[in-house]
């Protein structure tokens, strides 16, 4: 049993869809977003585009998964989305974690090299 | 000196350890005259640095706390780049007797021992241990009894010698930024570096706050202890032998 997408519906999506574009582009044009992360979410508005436009995909995904009614199929595509790109970040996490580390004691050690008196400028009773 | 271990050089990582850092700078001079000693600043807030440097040690200063075992590791990577022998590794609040430093040098002089563990329950060795404390002990030497087949009595003990080799291994990236312990035997295992225990003289702490203060926290630590034996027992071989061949 597959309800039709309402026009209600459709605006609705459509608008969300375009609004995520125009503000991730936008992201990417004043430089606070990397277009490495960029792709991901705008390939989420456009996913959504497409699915506005072609509803017979959304309802054939459905049957493929053995999902009763869209709603559920557009749930699980979201958050499978959402963890992927949160298990993407906590990867990126760990790597700058590990890079920081890495440059504390680098530039710990390197200042170990300079006379003792400017030394001193950097470090305790600063907090 | 007979036997002599080499170039040594006594680490100790610090954070806001001033009130007691300076009197175990002055214990380890006068226990081991030939070393020198390094104080790694972990970011300290207090006057830890300059209290350190006035007791004659040297010292590196992160510019921001990295936790227990990114401060070790630093003192680790400049005691490699400098060449020295052996590392002895030391806490900074005086709950290790620096009287014990030699007799921990002295298993790793012949070459036999790659790790020496210094143990306050080793030959008959008391040390106050609370019972929840006493249960997790148990349960990580049980745990590396099963992983590595070594018995070892004090299995997060941080008074520890070590030679070039456990050095090199614990210079590298698999070392852990924050607790240091068990998980690192069992790296040093798996390495095919050789431990030994000595019985050494531990205190309670002289003043501030131990990590294992409450409920929670102990049983944090327990978790994230076993969560990274298990990790580091997943490891790829490659990647925990690469560094001491």
């Amino acid at each position: 049993m597959v309800a039709e997408m309402t026009p209600h519906q459709q605006v609705s999506a459509v608008i969300l869809a375009v609004l995520l574009l125009v503000f991730v582009v936008d992201l990417v044009r004043r430089r606070q977003l990397k277009e490495e992360y960029s792709w991901l979410w705008l390939l989420a508005s456009v996913v959504v585009l497409f699915l506005v436009a072609w509803p017979a995909a959304l309802v054939a995904l459905s049957r493929a998964i053995g999902s009763t009614t869209e709603a559920t199929t557009v749930s699980v595509l979201g958050l499978m989305f959402l963890t992927a790109v949160i298990i993407h970040l906590c990867t990126k996490l760990t790597r700058l974690d590990q890079q920081v580390r890495e440059l504390a004691q680098e530039l710990a050690i390197l200042r170990a090299q300079e006379p003792e008196d400017t030394q001193e400028a950097g470090e305790g009773q600063t907090g | 000196m007979e036997n002599s271990p080499g170039r040594v050089l006594i680490l100790i990582s610090a954070y806001n350890e001033g009130p007691r850092v300076g009197p175990v700078i002055a214990a380890v001079r006068g226990a081991v005259p030939g070393a020198r000693v390094l104080v790694v600043n972990d970011g300290s807030t207090d006057d830890t640095a300059v209290v350190a440097r006035r007791a004659g040690a040297t010292v590196l200063s992160h510019p921001f706390n990295l936790g227990a075992g990114g401060a070790r590791q630093t003192g680790f990577r400049y005691a490699q780049r400098q060449g020295y022998d052996c590392v002895v590794t030391l806490d900074a609040d005086g709950q290790h007797e620096p009287v014990d430093v030699p007799r921990l040098l002295e298993e790793l002089s012949p070459g036999q021992v790659d790790v020496a563990l210094g143990s306050r329950f080793l030959g008959g060795g008391t040390y106050p241990t609370p019972r929840l404390r006493a249960l997790g002990m148990a349960l990580i030497r049980g745990l590396l009894k099963l992983t590595t087949g070594h018995k070892l009595t004090d299995p997060t003990s941080g008074y520890q010698a070590l030679g070039r080799r456990a050095l090199a291994l614990y210079a590298g990236p698999a070392y852990p930024s924050d607790y240091p312990d068990a998980e690192v035997l069992l790296m040093v295992s798996r390495a095919g570096l050789r431990v030994k225990e000595v019985p050494v003289r531990m205190y309670p702490r002289s003043g501030g706050q131990s990590m294992f203060n409450g409920v929670l926290r102990p049983a944090w630590y327990m978790f994230k202890m076993l969560l990274s034996i298990l990790v580091t027992l997943l490891l790829r071989p490659e990647s925990v032998t690469r560094e001491v061949q």
